[in-house]
């Protein structure tokens, strides 16, 4: 694995080696972890697409309280 | 960037025209003002009321989970998220599955957002509306 030499705001570097210790993991792991996610994020268009076809598949569907099913499972299960 | 973790109650918000509120939360996600995470959990939630509720085929539920995680990512809680959900359920009388989206939110230092009484009753979530106010403009 390569070793990487970056600047990074003092304050910047306060807040990740904060949020590593609350997630329990190291500042090179959130890193990668953060550079991942970035990597991996759809553009809006795709985000606009996708959620374009999903309100599509909905089309037709009867009108219920989600929120109330959702709850009646939770407690239910 | 401020991470918002949506309990299923948001989600399908997503896909009623008539839920403006978690609706815009989601544009604001899709203009890149905040990152918007489910739990695996969820994906199951919203294919039960899909198939239960509204009565959608398999297809239908396929193309709607492939939007969901298109436009949120999908966090799966570690061990130590999960031992921190059962001392909320405990705690505030929670099922396990609420706690977990606590549990989750407080470890990914986020927003919990909710459309839920058991949630917002107990201080653990925020209403989409408010969420977006948190937000830059």
């Amino acid at each position: 694995m390569a070793k990487v030499m970056v600047s990074i705001p003092d304050a910047l570097l306060a807040r990740i080696d904060e949020v590593a210790r609350i997630r329990g993991t190291s500042r090179s792991g959130l890193l990668q972890a953060a550079a991942e996610r970035e990597l991996s994020r759809r553009s809006p268009e795709e985000m606009r697409a996708a959620i374009a076809l999903a309100r599509e598949a909905m089309r037709g569907a009867p009108k219920v309280d989600a929120v109330a099913a959702i709850r009646e499972e939770r407690d239910r299960r | 960037m401020i991470e918002v973790v949506c309990d299923a109650s948001v989600v399908v918000g997503w896909l009623e025209p008539d839920d403006t509120e978690s609706g815009a939360l989601l544009e604001a996600a899709i203009r890149g003002a905040c990152r918007l995470l489910v739990l695996d959990l969820t994906l199951y939630e919203v294919g039960n009321v899909l198939v239960r509720k509204h009565a959608r085929s398999g297809a239908e539920v396929a193309t709607v989970i492939r939007g969901i995680e298109t436009v949120a990512d999908v966090a799966r809680p570690d061990g130590l998220v999960l031992r921190d959900a059962a001392c909320i359920a405990d705690a505030d009388r929670l099922t396990f599955y609420d706690a977990a989206y606590a549990a989750q939110a407080v470890a990914l230092g986020a927003v919990l957002a909710t459309r839920d009484s058991d949630f917002l009753d107990r201080g653990l979530g925020l209403p989409p509306a408010t969420v977006l106010e948190l937000l830059p403009a």
